[in-house]
């Protein structure tokens, strides 16, 4: 039972050591961006231009497809209206 | 057609404009000391995360209206930011890890911002697959789900100064040089114009289906 006991308050003491240790590893944030001194740029050893046009690229990509599902849902909306419209006509004669 | 129908296409054209002009005015702005080039993700990240944050909290308040008034049209204000919420949520997971990868050396990070970011965006897409499987009445379980990711928009806000994290802290934007500032302000324009325009079309959207439904209901009738 002491064991138990002994177990149970070892394992929040292990979990905030580890809590801790890998906070402690964690680089700071940084808190300002600073523009970069003409002649500063070091040679990059991962390209940055691929991943700027990536990120870019899908979220136009995002929009585009946003924006062509809504306008079908739209024409879906409308093709019903007509099916409406029609039921109402032939019910009506 | 209503006013806020014939406002649809102005806006559009207006965020149309500003996205073709946005990649010019990014390229005015220098760039970062550390980061280098990649640190231009920033000006579509930081705006598709602010126009997330504000979808999530448009949901929360029209959810919240709808569980206390039982208003449809806070229903529909709610459904249509919930699913805006998720379309920049994405954008916003998706070109932050492409910022990570150079900045940080991985694609992701479980800090409590990246990680309250995918919860909440999580969340959201709970609240569509609600309101798409729920069946009848699941519109008020949603809107607790929707004012639940909510509460979490805050915490997303301040997690960077509550924890140490990877992500810059909220110091960043007060402290911002005027030449990156200026096409920031601009992308963040553009995305709360094609917000705003976004939000109008999707609650028509909603408001025609809930015609369509009545309509059909009184010719069964």
């Amino acid at each position: 039972m002491h064991r138990l006991w002994r177990l149970a308050a070892a394992v929040p003491a292990v979990l905030a050591t580890l809590v801790v240790t890998l906070a402690a590893q964690t680089p700071a944030a940084q808190d300002r961006f600073v523009p970069v001194a003409p002649g500063d740029l070091q040679r990059e050893q991962i390209p940055a231009a691929p991943l700027v046009f990536i990120a870019y690229a899908f979220v136009w990509i995002v929009f585009v497809v946003y924006l062509f599902t809504l306008w079908r849902r739209m024409r879906r909306i409308d093709a019903d209206l007509q099916t409406l419209a029609s039921k109402v006509k032939g019910s009506a004669r | 057609m209503s006013r806020s129908d014939r406002l649809v296409p102005i806006l559009l054209a207006i965020a149309g404009a500003m996205f073709a002009a946005a990649p010019f005015v990014i390229d005015t702005a220098p760039d970062e000391s550390t980061m280098g080039l990649v640190q231009r993700i920033f000006y579509f990240h930081f705006p598709s995360a602010m126009s997330m944050l504000i979808s999530a909290l448009i949901c929360g308040v029209a959810s919240a209206m709808f569980l206390f008034r039982r208003d449809p049209r806070a229903d529909r204000v709610a459904v249509s930011a919930a699913e805006l919420t998720v379309v920049f949520g994405i954008m916003t997971l998706v070109t932050g890890p492409l910022w990570g990868r150079k900045a940080w050396g991985v694609y992701w990070a479980w800090d409590a911002r990246i990680t309250s970011t995918f919860v909440m965006w999580m969340v959201f897409n709970a609240y569509l697959l609600l309101r798409r499987f729920g069946g009848a009445g699941s519109e008020v379980l949603a809107a607790a789900v929707g004012l639940f990711g909510m509460v979490l928009v805050p915490f997303i806000r301040w997690s960077v100064d509550l924890w140490r994290t990877l992500h810059p802290s909220t110091s960043v934007l007060p402290n911002l040089p005027v030449s990156m500032g200026i096409p920031l302000y601009f992308c963040w324009a553009a995305f709360t114009v094609l917000l705003v325009a976004l939000l109008l079309i999707r609650m028509r959207l909603e408001r025609q289906r809930a015609w369509l439904d009545d309509a059909y209901l009184s010719v069964e009738d």
